[in-house]
Protein backbone atom coordinates (compact mmCIF):
# COMPACT_ATOMS: atom_id res chain seq x y z
CA UNK A 1 0.00 0.00 0.00
CA UNK A 2 1.46 3.32 -1.05
CA UNK A 3 1.32 6.42 1.11
CA UNK A 4 0.84 9.03 -1.57
CA UNK A 5 -1.98 9.60 -4.02
CA UNK A 6 -3.27 12.40 -6.24
CA UNK A 7 -6.69 13.97 -6.30
CA UNK A 8 -8.03 16.45 -8.84
CA UNK A 9 -7.79 19.88 -7.26
CA UNK A 10 -10.76 20.70 -5.09
CA UNK A 11 -9.75 24.34 -4.82
CA UNK A 12 -9.07 25.52 -8.36
CA UNK A 13 -12.53 26.72 -9.41
CA UNK A 14 -12.25 26.04 -13.16
CA UNK A 15 -10.88 23.42 -15.47
CA UNK A 16 -7.45 24.32 -16.78
CA UNK A 17 -5.33 23.48 -19.83
CA UNK A 18 -2.78 21.78 -17.60
CA UNK A 19 -4.69 19.63 -15.12
CA UNK A 20 -4.11 20.58 -11.48
CA UNK A 21 -4.02 17.92 -8.76
CA UNK A 22 -3.44 17.94 -5.02
CA UNK A 23 -1.18 15.56 -3.18
CA UNK A 24 -2.60 13.28 -0.50
CA UNK A 25 -0.56 11.44 2.11
CA UNK A 26 -2.32 8.51 3.75
CA UNK A 27 -5.53 9.79 2.17
CA UNK A 28 -5.11 13.18 3.79
CA UNK A 29 -5.08 16.07 1.35
CA UNK A 30 -2.07 18.12 2.48
CA UNK A 31 -3.19 21.36 0.83
CA UNK A 32 -6.69 20.99 2.21
CA UNK A 33 -5.32 21.09 5.75
CA UNK A 34 -3.60 24.38 4.96
CA UNK A 35 -6.75 25.85 3.36
CA UNK A 36 -8.82 24.83 6.39
CA UNK A 37 -6.35 26.54 8.71
CA UNK A 38 -6.44 29.77 6.66
CA UNK A 39 -10.21 29.62 6.48
CA UNK A 40 -10.48 29.21 10.24
CA UNK A 41 -8.03 32.06 10.92
CA UNK A 42 -10.04 34.20 8.53
CA UNK A 43 -7.94 37.22 7.66
CA UNK A 44 -5.69 35.68 4.97
CA UNK A 45 -8.40 33.98 2.94
CA UNK A 46 -8.46 36.84 0.44
CA UNK A 47 -4.73 36.34 -0.25
CA UNK A 48 -5.27 32.60 -0.55
CA UNK A 49 -7.89 33.21 -3.27
CA UNK A 50 -5.37 35.43 -5.13
CA UNK A 51 -2.70 32.73 -4.93
CA UNK A 52 -5.17 30.10 -6.18
CA UNK A 53 -5.98 32.37 -9.13
CA UNK A 54 -2.25 32.54 -9.94
CA UNK A 55 -2.08 28.73 -10.06
CA UNK A 56 -5.22 28.57 -12.21
CA UNK A 57 -3.87 31.19 -14.64
CA UNK A 58 -0.43 29.59 -14.97
CA UNK A 59 -2.11 26.21 -15.58
CA UNK A 60 -3.88 28.01 -18.43
CA UNK A 61 -0.47 29.10 -19.76
CA UNK A 62 -0.97 32.75 -18.80
CA UNK A 63 2.33 34.45 -18.02
CA UNK A 64 2.96 35.82 -14.54
CA UNK A 65 5.86 37.90 -13.21
CA UNK A 66 8.50 36.06 -11.21
CA UNK A 67 7.48 37.70 -7.97
CA UNK A 68 4.10 35.98 -8.25
CA UNK A 69 5.04 32.62 -9.73
CA UNK A 70 8.63 31.43 -9.61
CA UNK A 71 10.52 28.25 -10.09
CA UNK A 72 12.30 27.00 -6.98
CA UNK A 73 15.79 25.83 -7.89
CA UNK A 74 18.67 24.28 -5.97
CA UNK A 75 17.13 20.86 -5.49
CA UNK A 76 17.96 17.53 -7.02
CA UNK A 77 14.46 16.56 -8.04
CA UNK A 78 13.73 15.53 -11.61
CA UNK A 79 10.73 17.85 -11.83
CA UNK A 80 10.16 21.58 -11.76
CA UNK A 81 9.01 22.95 -8.41
CA UNK A 82 7.09 26.22 -8.25
CA UNK A 83 5.95 28.75 -5.67
CA UNK A 84 2.85 30.88 -6.16
CA UNK A 85 2.80 34.01 -4.03
CA UNK A 86 0.07 36.46 -3.10
CA UNK A 87 0.49 38.71 -0.07
CA UNK A 88 1.68 36.54 2.82
CA UNK A 89 0.44 33.32 1.25
CA UNK A 90 2.72 30.84 -0.54
CA UNK A 91 1.53 27.74 -2.37
CA UNK A 92 4.02 25.06 -3.43
CA UNK A 93 3.53 22.80 -6.40
CA UNK A 94 5.46 20.76 -8.93
CA UNK A 95 5.01 19.69 -12.52
CA UNK A 96 4.78 15.97 -13.17
CA UNK A 97 5.29 14.88 -16.77
CA UNK A 98 2.22 13.31 -18.38
CA UNK A 99 0.13 14.22 -15.32
CA UNK A 100 0.08 17.97 -14.74
CA UNK A 101 0.60 20.36 -11.88
CA UNK A 102 0.49 18.93 -8.38
CA UNK A 103 -0.16 21.22 -5.41
CA UNK A 104 1.75 19.97 -2.39
CA UNK A 105 0.81 22.42 0.33
CA UNK A 106 0.81 26.07 1.33
CA UNK A 107 2.65 28.19 3.81
CA UNK A 108 3.18 31.69 5.09
CA UNK A 109 5.83 34.24 4.15
CA UNK A 110 7.87 33.89 7.36
CA UNK A 111 8.08 30.10 7.16
CA UNK A 112 9.29 29.99 3.55
CA UNK A 113 12.71 28.36 4.05
CA UNK A 114 11.44 25.57 6.27
CA UNK A 115 8.37 25.03 4.11
CA UNK A 116 10.45 24.71 0.93
CA UNK A 117 12.72 22.11 2.57
CA UNK A 118 9.70 20.16 3.73
CA UNK A 119 7.99 20.37 0.31
CA UNK A 120 11.12 19.13 -1.48
CA UNK A 121 11.28 16.18 0.92
CA UNK A 122 7.62 15.34 0.36
CA UNK A 123 8.05 15.44 -3.44
CA UNK A 124 11.15 13.24 -3.16
CA UNK A 125 9.26 10.71 -1.01
CA UNK A 126 6.38 10.75 -3.50
CA UNK A 127 8.71 10.17 -6.45
CA UNK A 128 10.69 7.45 -4.65
CA UNK A 129 7.49 5.61 -3.90
CA UNK A 130 6.40 5.42 -7.55
CA UNK B 1 -23.06 23.14 -7.55
CA UNK B 2 -19.44 23.86 -6.84
CA UNK B 3 -18.07 22.88 -3.47
CA UNK B 4 -18.35 25.46 -0.70
CA UNK B 5 -14.67 26.31 -0.65
CA UNK B 6 -14.53 26.97 -4.39
CA UNK B 7 -17.58 29.17 -4.06
CA UNK B 8 -15.93 31.06 -1.21
CA UNK B 9 -12.79 31.53 -3.34
CA UNK B 10 -14.90 32.88 -6.20
CA UNK B 11 -16.43 35.37 -3.78
CA UNK B 12 -13.07 36.99 -2.97
CA UNK B 13 -12.24 40.21 -4.84
CA UNK B 14 -8.56 39.23 -4.99
CA UNK B 15 -9.42 36.23 -7.18
CA UNK B 16 -10.88 38.48 -9.89
CA UNK B 17 -8.38 41.32 -9.48
CA UNK B 18 -5.52 38.86 -9.93
CA UNK B 19 -7.27 37.49 -13.02
CA UNK B 20 -7.47 40.95 -14.62
CA UNK B 21 -3.90 41.84 -13.59
CA UNK B 22 -2.63 38.54 -14.97
CA UNK B 23 -4.52 38.87 -18.20
CA UNK B 24 -3.22 42.39 -18.86
CA UNK B 25 0.35 41.41 -17.89
CA UNK B 26 0.24 38.42 -20.23
CA UNK B 27 -1.17 40.54 -23.06
CA UNK B 28 1.48 43.25 -22.65
CA UNK B 29 4.38 40.75 -22.51
CA UNK B 30 3.16 38.96 -25.64
CA UNK B 31 2.71 42.30 -27.43
CA UNK B 32 6.28 43.31 -26.50
CA UNK B 33 7.64 40.00 -27.81
CA UNK B 34 5.64 40.10 -31.04
CA UNK B 35 6.65 43.69 -31.76
CA UNK B 36 10.23 43.49 -30.44
CA UNK B 37 9.69 46.34 -27.99
CA UNK B 38 11.95 47.14 -25.07
CA UNK B 39 10.64 48.84 -21.92
CA UNK B 40 11.36 52.37 -23.15
CA UNK B 41 9.60 51.74 -26.45
CA UNK B 42 6.67 50.19 -24.62
CA UNK B 43 6.41 53.17 -22.26
CA UNK B 44 6.33 55.54 -25.24
CA UNK B 45 3.80 53.40 -27.06
CA UNK B 46 1.46 53.18 -24.05
CA UNK B 47 1.97 56.80 -23.04
CA UNK B 48 3.01 55.92 -19.48
CA UNK B 49 6.25 56.48 -17.56
CA UNK B 50 9.13 53.99 -17.63
CA UNK B 51 8.71 53.61 -13.88
CA UNK B 52 5.13 52.51 -14.37
CA UNK B 53 6.21 50.02 -17.05
CA UNK B 54 8.77 48.56 -14.63
CA UNK B 55 6.07 48.32 -11.97
CA UNK B 56 3.89 46.32 -14.34
CA UNK B 57 6.65 44.08 -15.68
CA UNK B 58 8.42 43.43 -12.37
CA UNK B 59 5.46 43.10 -10.04
CA UNK B 60 2.54 42.45 -12.35
CA UNK B 61 0.69 45.16 -10.41
CA UNK B 62 -1.44 47.17 -12.78
CA UNK B 63 -3.31 49.50 -10.39
CA UNK B 64 -4.54 51.73 -13.19
CA UNK B 65 -7.92 53.35 -13.49
CA UNK B 66 -10.48 51.50 -15.57
CA UNK B 67 -10.10 54.13 -18.28
CA UNK B 68 -6.32 53.64 -18.42
CA UNK B 69 -6.64 49.84 -18.53
CA UNK B 70 -8.96 50.17 -21.52
CA UNK B 71 -6.59 52.61 -23.24
CA UNK B 72 -3.66 50.21 -22.71
CA UNK B 73 -5.68 47.26 -24.02
CA UNK B 74 -6.55 49.16 -27.18
CA UNK B 75 -2.91 50.17 -27.68
CA UNK B 76 -1.81 46.53 -27.53
CA UNK B 77 -4.40 45.64 -30.18
CA UNK B 78 -7.01 44.10 -27.87
CA UNK B 79 -10.65 44.89 -27.16
CA UNK B 80 -11.26 44.63 -23.41
CA UNK B 81 -14.42 42.65 -22.69
CA UNK B 82 -16.12 42.95 -19.30
CA UNK B 83 -19.17 40.99 -18.38
CA UNK B 84 -21.33 40.68 -15.29
CA UNK B 85 -22.87 37.28 -14.81
CA UNK B 86 -25.43 36.18 -12.27
CA UNK B 87 -23.57 34.23 -9.57
CA UNK B 88 -25.95 31.27 -9.43
CA UNK B 89 -26.05 30.94 -13.20
CA UNK B 90 -22.26 31.12 -13.33
CA UNK B 91 -21.78 28.52 -10.59
CA UNK B 92 -24.25 26.09 -12.16
CA UNK B 93 -22.76 26.37 -15.64
CA UNK B 94 -19.26 26.05 -14.30
CA UNK B 95 -20.15 23.06 -12.13
CA UNK B 96 -21.49 21.26 -15.20
CA UNK B 97 -18.23 21.83 -17.08
CA UNK B 98 -16.28 20.62 -14.05
CA UNK B 99 -18.48 17.49 -13.78
CA UNK B 100 -17.82 16.52 -17.40
CA UNK B 101 -14.12 17.30 -16.99
CA UNK B 102 -13.88 15.30 -13.78
CA UNK B 103 -15.64 12.31 -15.33
CA UNK B 104 -13.22 12.28 -18.24
CA UNK B 105 -10.18 12.60 -15.95
CA UNK B 106 -11.11 10.26 -13.12
CA UNK B 107 -9.42 6.91 -13.29
CA UNK B 108 -10.61 5.34 -10.08
CA UNK B 109 -11.95 6.26 -6.68
CA UNK B 110 -10.08 5.94 -3.45
CA UNK B 111 -11.08 5.89 0.17
CA UNK B 112 -11.38 9.68 0.21
CA UNK B 113 -14.65 8.85 -1.56
CA UNK B 114 -14.42 11.96 -3.70
CA UNK B 115 -15.66 12.06 -7.27
CA UNK B 116 -12.55 14.08 -8.11
CA UNK B 117 -10.12 11.52 -6.81
CA UNK B 118 -7.63 9.88 -9.15
CA UNK B 119 -5.94 7.93 -6.42
CA UNK B 120 -3.21 5.62 -7.63
CA UNK B 121 -2.74 3.65 -4.43
CA UNK B 122 -5.78 1.41 -4.58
Amino acid sequence: MKNYSLILSQHIPHKTKIVVYELCKNNENLFNSFVNKIETDGNLFDSLAGAIRIIEDTANLILKPKNKFREIRDHKLSCKVYEAKYGSIRIYLFHEQKTGRVIVTGGLKGDQDEDIKSVIKIIKDYQDEK
Amino acid sequence: MKNKIQEKILNQASYWVEGINGSLYDTIIKYMETNNLNRTMLANHLGISKGRVSQILNNGEINFSLEKIIEIALKVDKFPLFDFIDKQQYLQKDAEVTRVFTRSNSKMRCSTNSARCVCRTS
